[in-house]
């Protein structure tokens, strides 16, 4: 790549080509070319896969297995396969949602009513270290991507480092910013931050010659190049790199409370655990998978106008 | 019309080489060519003998081991839009409209936005895809592809359009049509064009002059005398088609013969 080149103001209005320009060349077999192209792109989809192409159709066929997981579970409790003690059923867990949630006051639990103080406490951590992974797991990615020394310089201590469970850090973040908030958003951190990295490396690095040209030829430098071409076209890539490390903040927040602080969704299932409160804690092990689902969705509905173009040109179009 | 800001284009002695793990490959050497202003010119040439490293010289994608490449008298240093390119896959980004593809290129020619978009927008009226500017990509043909990539090309105004077998991939009918297009454009704007072909008859078709590449140097070059539009079974026409297409295969059996 090279330094940004200046095009100069080399447009002179009288010089424009198509001041007023006339008609099409021939305009006749432009639209024969075009009627024997077709329709072509979008809106093709395989025959009989209509339905799933409506909102409520891809919620509906998402749901069928979510349902049969809950029925096969309530049947298993339902036969006394497991000491009802041990094991309850969905319908049970249920009611101990609802009494976290403060529509059913009775049994008064160290948790009834609190389960969105719960969601939000977890919320944050997860939010504060997701996006410090994303900003500066893209721009590491980014750099490494396109700067094979920056690659030789780092890639071997990220190997090194990426393979470390990252709940091993739970010990070093107490250690470094004690029992808090800061302990918990470096560990959300920790969890997001490599496969952000990783995904973005290779997403860029993968970003094609000849579209690095085009860039060039249209007068873009290093800088606008990444700007323009290099992130637009790595995007989709690094998407699915900040899902898992989405995924993964949730982990490490739900997993740090369980060990180290007193509030949050963690802290709740552990407590729980250690009350013998068996339905509490399947209610927040689902509470957390249905957060991370949500959180998930919205990464997707934020980030689709610029993954779109990928997706509709994917096996799946 | 807009021939003021057309340049022509100077290859002195130039030298090229390419290495591939432990052989060397000669693309270009002592290769000297002039370019005049405003002409289109087709390089023509089995694959191999140096035509699209010369095209990518003059775009400053590459540059020279041996000689320079001028434009308008001054060094190619790198990439610029003052020489536009059309690549052979048609290289438009994705992620944009046909309208914003075109308008990308005008980024840094110090326009405001919707001065951008206007010419854009004339500019794909000029190929014939109005109703097309909103589109993505991947929702045209490769024939309107290539034709959003044109549009793209002659909306920054530059001195040179670099083609590098642009039409290789459509199939023939649509090849012509586009043919067809370039010409019209040409005639309308004629800008310096080097198009790049290795289609003895599309070169006759569009250029004024043909350049023949053999091993890494310009051996040959012929006027196109005839107006246009050509017709490929004039008997003028064929039968300078059979004059290049011997002098091609001559050069091919002689290069056969060297390395032998």
């Amino acid at each position: 790549m090279t330094d940004l080149s200046s095009p100069g103001g080399r447009t002179d209005p009288a010089s424009v080509m198509l001041a007023g320009s006339g008609p099409l060349p021939d305009p006749a077999s432009v639209d024969a070319v075009q009627a024997a192209m077709g329709e072509t792109g979008s809106g093709r989809r395989p025959l009989g896969m209509k339905k799933l192409g409506t909102r409520t159709g891809r919620i509906g066929l998402g749901l069928i297995v979510p349902v049969l997981v809950l029925a096969g579970w309530q049947l298993v409790v339902a036969a006394n396969l497991f000491p009802s003690a041990l094991i309850p059923g969905p319908l049970t867990v249920l009611d101990t949602a609802e009494n976290w949630l403060g529509t059913r006051q009775s049994p008064s639990m160290f948790y009834t009513g609190h389960m969105f103080s719960d969601i939000g406490a977890t919320l944050v951590r997860v939010l504060v270290g997701f996006a410090l992974a994303s900003v500066i797991g893209v721009a590491l990615g980014t750099a490494i991507g396109v700067s094979r020394l920056v690659d030789g310089l780092l890639s071997p201590l990220l190997r090194i480092l990426g393979p470390i469970p990252p709940i091993t850090w739970i010990p070093v973040a107490i250690v470094l910013f004690g029992i808090g908030q800061q302990a918990n958003f470096a560990l959300t951190f920790v969890g997001a931050v490599f496969p952000v990295i990783a995904a973005t490396a290779v997403a860029v690095s993968g970003v094609g010659r000849d579209l690095l040209r085009a860039g060039r030829m249209m007068g873009d430098g290093r800088a606008g190049l990444i700007g323009h071409v290099v992130l637009p076209s790595a995007f989709p890539g690094i998407v699915g790199g900040l899902r898992i490390g989405l995924g993964l903040s949730w982990m490490m927040a739900v997993t740090s409370e369980m060990l180290a602080v007193h509030n949050g969704l963690g802290y709740t299932l552990w407590n729980a655990y250690n009350y013998l409160d068996y339905p509490a804690v399947f209610a927040a092990m689902i509470v957390t998978g249905i957060c991370g689902l949500l959180t998930d969705a919205l990464l997707l509905a934020a980030t689709r106008p610029a993954t779109r173009w990928h997706a509709e040109t994917g096996v799946r179009s | 019309m807009t021939t003021g800001t057309s340049q022509d284009v100077t290859f002195d002695a130039v030298g090229k080489l390419f290495r591939q793990g432990m052989r060397e490959i000669h693309a270009l050497r002592g290769c000297s060519l002039h370019i005049r202003p405003g002409e289109f010119f087709s390089l023509l040439g089995p694959s191999g003998t140096g035509k699209t490293t010369l095209l990518n010289l003059v775009a400053g994608f590459d540059r020279p081991d041996q000689g320079t490449v001028t434009v308008g008298g001054s060094p190619v240093r790198r990439p610029g839009p003052d020489r536009a390119v059309v690549f052979q896959a048609p290289t438009l980004y994705p992620w944009m409209s046909a309208l914003d593809n075109v308008a990308a290129g005008l980024k840094h020619a110090g326009l405001s936005r919707s001065e951008r978009r206007d010419r854009a927008r004339a500019q794909l009226a000029e190929v014939g895809l109005t109703d097309a500017a909103a589109r993505r990509p991947y929702q045209l043909s490769g024939g309107m592809q290539q034709r959003v990539g044109i549009a793209r090309a002659l909306a920054m105004r530059p001195s040179v359009l670099l083609m590098d077998e642009p039409f290789a991939a459509l199939d023939a009918y649509v090849r012509q049509e586009v043919q067809r297009l370039v010409v019209a454009l040409w005639q309308r704007h004629p800008v310096t064009t080097i198009f790049v072909t290795h289609s003895i008859e599309e070169a006759l078709l569009l250029s004024t002059r043909v350049g023949i590449m053999s091993s890494g140097r310009v051996s040959d070059i012929y006027d196109v005398p005839f107006g246009y539009p050509r017709d490929v079974t004039d008997a003028e026409f064929n039968d300078l088609r059979r004059e290049i297409m011997g002098r091609i295969e001559a050069g091919v059996h002689s290069e056969r013969e060297a390395s032998r």
